[in-house]
């Protein structure tokens, strides 16, 4: 793929112009140009190398202490406030993981994700229906079921590469990672607690696939570029498959910063690249710039905002994060690192609103062990931490889990009418807290995380609820939501924005709810569902 | 402004007591002070925060520097979390044998 395509070699007119290119912009892109339409992606970012590795343990999407490798630049500063008013908002660097881990490049975060693999489960939609809604919620349904995007699913674990084995009712396309040490550890204890366990699917190669090699289980997964390519996003599927079709263009280090539009119909994009601005005419946008950028760039293009509703219902996941000490080494270094996951917790239970999915983590980097995986009484420095340390990394088990958020239409996304980025365009504020019943779930999924600890053998088990706050942190969804009233959403079914003609949205933004599932696979879905309506 | 140079030696003995060299090597050997003059953007900080410590504090035993860290710990803690914090950063963000002795390697 070629990335150094200049603005006025995409001054023309397109059939589709694509805004962004992580999970939702490639697939849409690939399905488009299979339809033979002309399509421009045009992408904030730039191309990811992944080789020779980057493998900087404090500059990653893991750890963000000091900067990021797939990011925004260290100025896009983000404001938050509680309220509804974006003046009032304090400024925030965008390393701070609270409030935004957005991944900016080719592919997205799709070229550093974790790549757990999940489908939602039917439930997921469902969520107003089964479980009523909350006080002070947006809780709503789907307009959409799992059976509707069911073959979709299907279609993108095949054509992306999902490992994953069988479980359940499914099969992936190739069989499961590595199993672990401590994946073999907590299946053996989940099966004495009765509990179901599955492998976890990820979007990675355990066997060659796509002419791409297998995994080498490098302890380098999550928040890294792969170093042997077998790692599977938009930028190594479904991208470079659109471009060989020879109607997609690729635009890279170009922020578009306006949508132009006359009545109910989007005429172009303001795109600004190096200091030059343009304006690219086109037949059909399709946004999927992520669901804060997203709603960013409607907001401050004023378009499918007519009901007040572009940028509400922002959320992303609590997690529930458990660990503990074994009496001997669980570790083996094997790569990626998740290899047992239990859903036996997702719904059905007593007095929660939805629940979530729990598994084991990725390989911890050291230095995220001593920041994020010591236990209270841990020493903190000296001869007895340096001890502790060497003593108990490989001895150290954890689980964890993505809940169900609940959406609030107070949580959302502002535009600053003060602050401009580099290029000019307004910059986010984001505002309110995570729900209540969203904190009463991550704790009910915590005691259960430390049941499965406990079985597996661990002495010493620790992890607390967190606090209340804006859960916007990663996996950011819901801005734009998808339903059949404009009242109370922004795009129709299909992902068209209520009220126009040629205009989509293609990526989380349009989730109603997020699943307890990392969200990626069902984003893929829903724009591929969304790419086979498109006219 | 970068950390004042009778500072370096404070910051240099502060280090190695936070993470000490024993059979392996700790915040001197992992060049922990190196790393931390490497952000000038905190100088302002170090510089007021090592001037918490005694003025002779790098020529003291390592006990006697030990009560001095525990009392910055309390007196300043804001300042001794980002001693603390960094000097951990430099030791364990970077391949040592202290990787090898924690277990974690890297295969590929």
């Amino acid at each position: 793929m070629t990335g150094n395509v200049r603005l006025t070699q995409v001054a023309r007119r397109w059939d589709a112009i694509i805004i962004g290119s992580g999970a939702g912009g490639g697939v849409v892109a690939w399905s488009l140009a299979f339809q033979g339409m002309e399509v421009l992606v045009i992408e904030r970012g730039h191309h990811v190398p992944f080789s020779p590795p980057d493998r900087d343990h404090l500059r990653n999407h893991r750890l963000t202490q000091y900067g990021h490798n797939v990011g925004p630049s260290l100025d896009d500063r983000r404001g938050m406030t509680t309220g509804d008013d974006p003046t009032s908002a304090t400024w925030h660097s965008p390393l701070e993981w609270q409030y935004n881990n957005n991944a900016m490049g080719v592919g997205g975060g799709t070229s550093v994700y974790g790549a757990q693999a999940w489908r939602f489960k039917p439930e997921d939609f469902r969520m107003a229906s089964i479980y009523g809604v909350p006080e002070g919620s947006s809780l709503a349904d789907w307009p959409i079921s799992y059976a509707d995007l069911e073959p979709h699913y299907i279609e993108m674990e095949r054509e992306l590469g999902v490992a994953g084995g069988r479980g359940g009712t499914q099969t992936w396309p190739m069989p499961p990672t590595a199993p672990t040490v401590k994946g073999q550890r907590l299946a053996a204890a989940a099966g004495r607690l009765g509990w179901d366990t599955q492998a976890v699917p990820l979007a990675v190669n355990s066997v060659p696939y796509n002419d791409r090699p297998a995994c080498v289980n490098c302890q380098h997964c999550v928040g890294f570029a792969c170093p042997v390519d077998a790692k599977n996003g938009s930028q190594n599927t479904f991208l470079p498959r659109a471009m060989e079709t020879g109607n997609v263009t690729l635009i890279t280090d170009a922020q578009v910063v306006h949508i132009e539009s006359a009545g109910e119909k989007v005429t172009g994009v303001r795109v600004v690249q190096r200091g030059k601005s343009m304006v690219i005419p086109t037949d059909r946008v399709i946004v999927a710039a992520g669901a804060i950028e997203t709603a960013r760039l409607l907001l401050v293009s004023q378009i499918g905002n007519q009901n007040d509703q572009v940028g509400r219902n922002l959320q992303g996941h609590y997690y529930a994060s458990a660990a503990g000490i074994t009496p001997e080494s669980v570790y083996d270094g094997v790569g990626p690192g998740p290899s047992v996951a239990t859903t036996r917790w997702s719904h059905g239970n007593d007095g929660i609103i939805g629940g979530g999915m729990l598994a084991d983590d990725f390989v911890l980097l050291p230095i995220i062990y001593a920041k994020r995986a010591l236990p209270p009484h841990a020493p903190t420095w000296g001869d007895e931490w340096k001890n502790f340390v060497r003593d108990n990394y490989r001895r150290t088990l954890q689980v964890m889990g993505p809940i169900q958020d609940i959406p609030s239409p107070t949580s959302r996304v502002l535009v600053s009418p003060t602050e401009t980025d580099a290029v000019g365009m307004p910059r986010v504020v984001l505002s309110g807290t995570a729900h209540p019943e969203s904190v009463r779930a991550q704790t009910f999924l915590l005691g259960k995380a430390k049941q499965w600890l406990a079985e597996a053998g661990a002495e010493q088990i620790w992890g607390s609820p967190s606090g209340q706050y804006l859960s916007a942190g990663q996996h950011q969804a819901g801005t734009c939501r998808m339903g059949e009233d404009p009242r109370t959403s922004v795009v129709d079914p299909s992902g068209k924005i209520h009220g126009y003609a040629n205009i989509w949205v293609a990526d989380t933004s349009v989730h109603v709810t997020n699943g307890g599932f990392n969200p990626f696979l069902t984003a893929m879905a829903t724009a591929i569902r969304t790419s086979s309506l498109i006219s | 402004m970068p950390i004042d140079a009778h500072l370096v030696p404070i910051l240099r003995a502060a280090t190695a007591r936070i993470v000490p060299t024993d059979d392996l090597p700790g915040a001197a050997e992992l060049r922990a002070t190196e790393f931390i003059l490497g952000f000038p953007e905190y100088a302002d900080s170090y510089n007021a925060g090592l001037a918490k410590l005694p003025a002779d504090f790098d020529l003291s035993t390592p006990d006697a520097q030990d009560s001095a860290l525990s009392q910055l710990s309390s007196d300043d803690p804001h300042f001794f979390d980002l001693l603390r914090r960094q000097t951990i950063e430099a030791v364990l963000a970077q391949p040592s044998a202290l990787w090898d002795a924690m277990g974690f390697v890297v295969t590929a």
